[in-house]
């Protein structure tokens, strides 16, 4: 399976993982790379199992036929985080997209993933809708993870978007603050898809990881997981459509404010 | 896997902007921190060696085993002194080339002690002695007896630089990968080698080499000749 | 100033070596116009005391008073495996930061001429000696401690170097201090024995 580095790096699957294999008797090996990565993997062949969360990159693998099965499971959001300073005062912006034209408007710094993660093509849609963009030697490209970027920008007084579970679990370390949330446009879905093509056991497997997670007991492990005392991730509501990428949890929005 | 070989070399021959950006980074930090560890190492060795027999030893024994620190240990440790919690952030150095020329000075400058204290040690004490009774000042002495080892020193020299240019531990952690700032040959090809972009990790992966077997060439060339 | 007054080097009940190895020194006042022969068999000290005249190495017990004249160069060890620097010959020469005319008689006086710009390294043990020597002399020290300096040397480098030092001390400029367990003979020169004996602790 090939996730990405925020679902590793929460700790989702180390706690839940072992109980499908509990319960199904099947093991599981986790790949965590970027989004596009993800789906790289997965139609390369070396993964039968993909849960990213890069709406773009999946809508253009579905097109292509690369990724079947394809099923939101669960959402959190994407936050800002920036110094306490806040020198390009996001925290009165309107929207996500307002919060990222003060940025380039302003003289701050802005540390970029720069790789083909999920978070990654998330800023990148943010800056086209806001229709700037920072100055190049205030947009720091890194290359990095998570983990690495949030800490380059914390030590640079930056801003950066980075999802809520990874920000949390590293936050005691940083001197970033979350300091604008909510809006669609921060609304951070996860699905998950397998590999089209397999067969027999491989197949057998691949299904019931993927629907264990999106209908079966996983269900509910998600949404029980809780990381430094906060619920990580919310499952896909009931009801709400899930099979593109470009669905949104209904009536969930006002939830990740 | 051909075919990206020659987009990598096309890339090298037409100068693409970015693979020389990054090489300009790798050869900026480390030769700097080379030269940093030439001007401090060699007059330290000089005193090491000029204090006696036991310091000698003891100076070659912290050598070695400073010179077999891991990368990412020495990156780690300078990590936690330049971050802003840590006793020297207020330098804002942490996410710079001035820090990861520093880890790479760290890196080699154990090695340089090693190789140029051990070959001063080998000289014979009537090297120092007709020195001191023909009257040559601390500081000319110093000079000569430095020349009289230069092969070592060369050889030293060219180890450490490729030591310092094919590391990737320190530049990675300390340096932050920046674009257009901190990222150089070894941390691109690190992070950057799963974004599909295969013909740029590949032409500076043969850069690397090519830099490295220089420079190994160099020192092994030197070596002999002592 | 007669020139017993002018005594260099002043030695009393004077140990020189190692701990473990020393060597008691008759004493001696070291003056000029003479060739002082430090004599003894092999391994008794005679490099010691020569080293510790030149400073090189401290003396173990016992006195030794140094009287040099303020300006010039003092006193200049030469090795009996004598050490020559990476380079030509003339840079060797030049390591007491000798007058070119200083440098240029020494190397005359042995037969350097010809090889000055020769690599030293690679010259014969007698014409590395030759060089040491010729070395030492541009420095022009009161006073020339040697060590074993005529193993290697042919007979056209002797008779130079005999000849050079005669010229030397006739002229009062240097005391010289020869450390050989053979026989040595100077024209003209008075030489003084200093008979090293080993001493028991």
């Amino acid at each position: 399976m090939a996730t990405t580095t925020s679902v590793e790096n929460s700790g989702l699957l180390a706690e839940i993982l072992p109980e499908f294999t509990k319960q199904r008797h099947i093991t599981v090996e986790v790949l965590a790379v970027g989004s596009g990565q993800a789906l790289n993997l997965l139609r390369r062949g070396e993964v039968a199992v993909g849960l990213t969360h890069d709406p773009g990159a999946e809508a253009a693998a579905l097109s292509a036929a690369a990724i079947t099965g394809y099923r939101k499971i669960m959402f959190n959001d994407f936050i800002i985080v920036g110094p306490q300073a806040d020198p390009a005062a996001i925290a009165r912006a309107t929207t996500a997209v307002d919060a990222f034209r003060k940025i380039a408007e302003s003289t701050a710094t802005f540390v970029s993933r720069g790789d083909t993660s999920g978070t990654h093509a998330r800023e990148q849609e943010l800056w086209a809708q806001a229709n700037r963009r920072p100055a190049a030697d205030r947009l720091l490209d890194v290359g990095q993870g998570m983990g690495g970027t949030l800490r380059v920008a914390s030590e640079r007084g930056g801003y950066t978007l980075s999802d809520r579970a990874t920000f949390e679990q590293f936050r005691s370390g940083l001197r970033l603050m979350p300091l604008f949330q909510g809006g669609p446009e921060l609304v951070n879905t996860y699905a998950v898809f397998t590999r089209p093509g397999l067969t027999g056991s491989a197949l057998a497997t691949a299904t019931a990881l993927a629907d264990w997670l999106a209908d079966g007991d996983g269900r509910q492990r998600i949404e029980s997981f809780v990381a430094n005392g906060q619920k990580v991730f919310h499952i896909w509501p009931t009801g709400s459509p899930r099979g593109a990428p470009s669905d949104l949890p209904a009536g969930e929005l006002a939830r990740v404010r | 896997m051909f075919a990206e070989i020659g987009r990598a070399l096309a890339l090298i021959v037409h100068r693409d902007v970015e693979v020389w950006q990054i090489t300009g980074v790798s050869i900026a930090v480390s030769t700097s921190a080379v030269v940093a560890a030439v001007a401090i190492g060699l007059p330290l060795t000089y005193v090491l060696a000029g204090s006696g027999p036991r310091v000698t030893r003891v100076g070659m024994w912290c050598a070695h085993s400073a010179a077999a620190l891991p990368t990412v240990v020495v990156g780690l440790t300078l990590y936690f002194v330049l971050s802003a919690d840590g006793p020297l952030g207020w330098t804002k150095l942490l996410y710079t080339r001035t820090a990861m020329a520093v880890g790479q000075l760290v890196l080699t400058l154990p090695l340089l002690i090693a190789v140029v204290l051990g070959a001063l040690h080998r000289l014979p004490a009537s090297a120092n002695e007709a020195l001191v009774t023909h009257g040559v000042t601390p500081a000319r002495r110093m000079a000569w007896l430095l020349w009289e080892v230069r092969t070592a020193i060369a050889s030293a020299t060219f180890l450490a630089f490729s030591r310092a240019f094919t590391e990737l531990g320190s530049a990675l952690i300390v340096g932050g990968n920046i674009r257009g700032a901190t990222r150089t040959l070894t941390t691109y090809i690190a992070l950057e080698y799963n974004r599909g972009d295969d013909a740029r990790a590949i032409a500076l992966g043969l850069i690397l080499i090519a830099v490295a077997l220089t420079a190994n060439g160099l020192m092994h060339a030197f070596m002999t000749e002592q | 100033m007669t020139r017993a007054d002018r005594t260099l080097i002043r030695t009393r009940d004077l140990l020189v070596g190692y701990r473990r190895a020393a060597a008691a020194v008759p004493d001696v006042d070291l003056s000029p116009g003479l060739v002082w022969h430090v004599t003894g068999p092999n391994g008794s000290g005679k490099t010691a005391l020569l080293k510790t005249i030149a400073g090189l190495l401290q003396p173990i017990a016992g006195s030794l008073e140094r009287r040099f004249a303020q300006r010039s160069c003092r006193a200049i060890y030469v090795h009996s495996t004598p050490y020559l620097f990476a380079g030509s010959v003339r840079r060797n020469l030049s390591l007491a930061r000798p007058a070119r005319e200083h440098l240029e008689s020494a190397a005359a006086t042995f037969g350097l001429g010809p090889m000055l710009d020769r690599d030293a390294t690679i010259l014969s043990n007698g014409e590395q000696r030759r060089v040491a020597l010729a070395r030492a002399i541009a420095g022009r020290p009161q006073l020339l401690l040697v060590d074993e300096p005529e193993g290697g040397l042919d007979e056209e480098a002797l008779a130079a170097w005999r000849a050079c030092m005669v010229r030397a001390i006739e002229e009062g400029d240097t005391a010289l201090v020869v450390a050989t367990h053979r026989p040595i003979a100077f024209d003209g020169i008075p030489v003084r024995e200093i008979r090293l004996l080993p001493y028991r602790t």
